[in-house]
């Protein structure tokens, strides 16, 4: 073999253990009171080999680029007039080995400064889960090399303590749109009022002059800072003329107990498009 | 202390009947990205639709959940005596399949947040090419680095 003009690089990787990754975590979001500062997690191994886990809290949340596009931003420092909750939340354990088609029952348990002022204060749960070290194979000969790019998985879970009197409203206001290749783009700004996250669903319609629906979205949008997310309606079957955009944000979540949901009222808004 | 373990010992007895009603996410790493027999001095690229050597991970959850996808991504792997082998990953190295199926994908750039719909039945899947770049000089032995998928509810 020339090594010079070809070294010959083979990645041997062992795909039964990447396997072992996968962990089951449930609820996906949990939510505290000063009634309740306990919530209690399940992680379940459902695969034929052990799995390590680790959990620890951070802050933070959905953003969006200036494209509008979503981002998730965590941080272990945020800034000290954020509603931090992280740095009170006790976790049981923080590291297990999860036994092949075993389970582990973590408890959280929060316990916030005195004196501390009503709203709702926030957290991640980041649950890393890694399978066993990647094998790494010998190199078969002395020009070869191996390659492993082991991967693992980090599960994040918001953690909303409330505290006091909560309420949250909903804002919604910039809207615009704009047709792109195949699809009418649709940018807003979303914020919220009060001392609360808005926990909401985000809905757009496409309505032609007769009053028919020509195209629509929904989508659940969590916001705990001012977002301007990006929508898309499919402009397919959608001839060229004069539309309504009619976009809303309301109360509901299909993803989250409604007994956890705040009241809020719906924002509305609506804009003419002229589809080309 | 005492009332610690007083309050965990309630949450304890209380946990079971909660978790029944909880909703569920499963990330499952299935496949490692995987480079075949390169030459030195060539790059070697990985495509996401390689059905045999891209990354994957299948997600289990509810229907129509929504999650934001990050990547952590190594520029190179490190290997033998120091030396390194450089990785790397364009704008559509990523993709998102709703039908976990390998040819039905909808490309996003691994090195940005993407946002994901689960499907009708909670499932979906993430593949993942790349490109490995070793040098013509590169120094024999195991290298090595870690690639994590961040699977976050908003």
């Amino acid at each position: 073999m020339n090594r010079a003009a070809a070294l010959a690089l083979c990645s041997l990787l062992a795909p039964g253990l990447l396997a072992a990754q996968g962990v089951l975590v449930a609820p996906t979001s949990v939510f505290l009171d000063s009634r309740g500062r306990t919530a209690t997690m399940l992680l379940v191994n459902p695969n034929e080999d052990a799995v390590e886990v680790t959990l620890s809290t951070t802050f933070g949340y959905a953003i969006t680029d200036s494209a509008g596009h979503f981002q998730a931003w965590l941080t272990d420092t945020p800034d000290s007039t954020a509603p931090n909750a992280a740095p009170w939340i006790r976790i049981f354990p923080r590291r297990a080995s999860i036994e092949p088609k075993a389970q582990q029952v973590v408890r959280l348990l929060i316990t916030p400064p005195p004196e501390l002022p009503a709203g709702e204060y926030w957290a991640r749960l980041v649950v890393l889960a890694s399978g066993g070290k990647l094998a790494v194979s010998a190199p078969t000969d002395s020009g070869s090399v191996t390659i492993g790019l082991p991967m693992q998985v980090r599960t994040v879970l918001p953690i909303l303590y409330r505290n006091g009197q909560v309420e949250t409203g909903a804002v919604l206001d910039s809207l615009r749109a704009d047709p792109e290749g195949d699809s009418l783009v649709v940018h807003a700004r979303i914020a919220h009022a009060g001392n609360a996250a808005l926990l909401a669903t985000a809905r757009g319609t496409l309505s032609d002059s007769a009053g028919a629906l020509r195209g629509h979205f929904t989508l659940p949008v969590s916001v705990y800072a001012p977002i301007t997310p990006r929508f898309t309606i499919p402009l397919d079957s959608v001839p060229p003329g004069h539309y309504m955009l009619r976009m809303e944000v309301t109360p509901g979540r299909i993803d989250l107990p409604a007994e956890s949901l705040l009241p809020f009222r719906a924002a509305r808004d609506s804009l003419p498009v002229v589809i080309p | 202390m005492r009332r610690t373990a007083l309050v965990l010992g309630l949450a304890m007895l209380v946990a079971s009947p909660l978790l029944a009603q909880g909703r569920k996410i499963r990330v499952d790493g299935v496949r490692p990205l995987a480079f075949g027999s390169l030459l030195a001095g060539a790059p070697s690229t990985v495509l996401r639709t390689d059905p045999a050597n891209s990354g994957q991970f299948n997600l289990t959850a509810q229907n129509n959940d929504v999650v934001i996808l990050t990547f952590s991504l190594p520029s190179s792997m490190s290997g033998p005596a120091g030396a390194s082998l450089p990785l790397s990953f364009s704008g559509s190295d990523a993709g998102f399949s709703r039908s976990q199926s390998i040819s039905d994908q909808v490309a996003f750039d691994p090195r940005q947040s993407y946002l994901g719909t689960m499907s009708q039945q909670g499932r979906a899947s993430v593949f993942l090419g790349g490109t490995a770049t070793p040098a013509f000089n590169q120094r024999p032995g195991a290298y090595s680095a870690t690639i994590t998928l961040t699977v976050m509810y908003p």
